[in-house]
């Protein structure tokens, strides 16, 4: 948690749509696109952020603005996967065309570098809850307490899911 | 430590695998900790896993920040954001593929120049569009002023065959387009939004624009033609009492004089339409 005394605090005050568009764009389009798992319900998904901050639905706790953000922006989320009851989501993960393990040494194919595409391509497979969990754990950075603050789930389910999402990965890129 | 000390021998300790994320990410109590560090020491497997939990782990949290396309934001801050789960939505899309299909993407171009960023409703208070429309009338040859340049836009330069591209300028932060057929103005001004129809005055009248429904509205020798288009209203003014249209009326008389602004705005909407594809 933000020390509230230190002297570049966060904004006491919700900031405008407009703000957030200008000013976080980038980290918004981030954490949706790692959500979604594509460009165009990623798009919806920012719009549908800032449809809920221009509308005052989203109290604004003075504290980490990209906290707050990233607790819109899993929301709307989950709403909209909700609200599609299950219908698969279109995660046609965007992989670029790649030519997979040409002239791999097979000892560096162990080594611990992974592309990034796999890993959203990972991600993108993941259960959605388990993929919030992830997403706000390891992209956003938030730890256990605000993960089941954003979620409303109990700590300990905040714990199982990153775990298990975790292993899912683990799975997806072995 | 000194638990094989004692026959028969315990259980094995259960893997703590569910604590392994909340050990990497030190989420977790001091007594949890104990414990797992203590099972790490005597269990290849366990610590084999945390190795590859850590690696995922580093894996998604290096995963890069993502641009969205290009001129995303800027889009949604001049139009405000629009709401996914509105079919509007998918219509406006289209408009606004089609605009760029025909070339014309100089809506969104013009749009530069702080359009209304909630496109929202607009007034049809034509009086407000003939007084700018008016203000250019004196020298509209050299109206194109402040900053932007009509021949940066790729906007019609010709309106229902005659009426020639004389200026641009901002109009309230509007763009509102100039053009003249040597006698007789137009001034054709753009705003995202909805006609607020419950607003028109009651001497507004239905007109067909090339099979477009639009309002037309006289104010005080001028006409001014409200047409909706999917996310947009195209507001056409069109005055008969500046000079040039009082040498025109000695030289080219009309059988229907009343009519003669409103065939003229039809005719400058019709083209917007066709160069447009703002049909309905």
């Amino acid at each position: 948690m933000p020390d509230p005394s230190q002297p570049e605090g966060p904004p006491t005050q919700a900031p405008t749509w407009e703000e957030i568009a200008r000013d976080h764009g980038r980290f918004l389009y981030t954490v949706a696109f790692r959500l979604t798992g594509n460009h165009d319900d990623a798009q919806d998904l920012v719009q549908e952020v800032l449809l809920r901050v221009r509308r005052g639905l989203a109290t604004y706790q003075p504290g980490s603005l990209e906290g707050w953000l990233s607790r819109i922006t899993t929301n709307a989320f989950l709403d909209e996967v909700r609200r599609r009851k299950r219908r698969p989501l279109d995660v046609v993960p965007e992989l670029p065309e790649r030519k997979l393990g040409v002239d791999a040494d097979p000892d560096e194919t162990i080594a611990k570098t992974r592309l990034p595409e796999d890993v959203q391509a990972a991600l993108a497979a993941l259960p959605d809850d388990f993929r919030a969990a992830v997403v706000l754990c390891d992209v956003v950075g938030l730890d256990y307490a605000e993960i089941a603050a954003s979620l409303a789930i109990p700590p300990g389910t905040v714990r199982s899911r990153i775990h298990r999402g975790r292993a899912l990965l683990r799975k997806a890129l072995s | 430590m000194t638990a094989a000390s004692t026959w028969p021998p315990p259980p094995p300790p259960e893997h703590p695998e569910e604590l392994l994320s909340a050990y990497l990410d030190g989420e977790m109590t001091a007594d949890e900790r104990a414990y797992v560090e203590e099972h790490l020491t005597t269990c290849a497997r366990c610590r084999a896993e945390l190795d590859e939990e850590g690696d995922v782990r580093a894996a998604v949290r290096s995963l890069p920040p993502v641009d969205p396309p290009f001129g995303f934001f800027e889009r949604i801050l001049r139009e405000g954001p629009s709401d996914p789960a509105q079919p509007k939505k998918r219509r406006f899309k289209f408009g606004m593929a089609n605009l760029v299909a025909t070339a014309a993407a100089w809506i969104l171009v013009l749009g530069v120049a702080n359009l209304n960023s909630h496109g929202g409703s607009v007034n049809p208070a034509a009086n407000d569009y003939v007084t700018a429309h008016a203000s250019v009338l004196p020298g509209f040859g050299t109206a194109s002023s402040g900053s932007t340049d009509a021949a940066r836009y790729d906007v019609p330069d010709r309106l229902a065959g005659t009426y020639q591209l004389v200026g641009e300028r901002s109009s309230g932060g509007y763009p509102q387009l100039i053009y003249s057929d040597g006698q007789r103005t137009l001034s054709v001004f753009v705003r995202p939004g909805r006609l607020d129809e419950n607003a028109l005055p009651n001497d507004a009248k239905q007109v067909l624009v090339n099979g477009a429904e639009a309002w037309s509205v006289p104010s005080d020798g001028t006409e001014a033609i409200f047409l909706q288009r999917p996310g947009v209203v195209v507001v056409i003014v069109g005055a008969s009492q500046d000079a040039a249209a009082s040498d025109m009326a000695a030289s080219a008389p009309r059988a229907d004089g009343d009519d003669s602004i409103l065939d003229h705005l039809r005719g400058a909407g019709e083209g917007l339409l066709e160069t447009f594809g703002f049909q309905g």
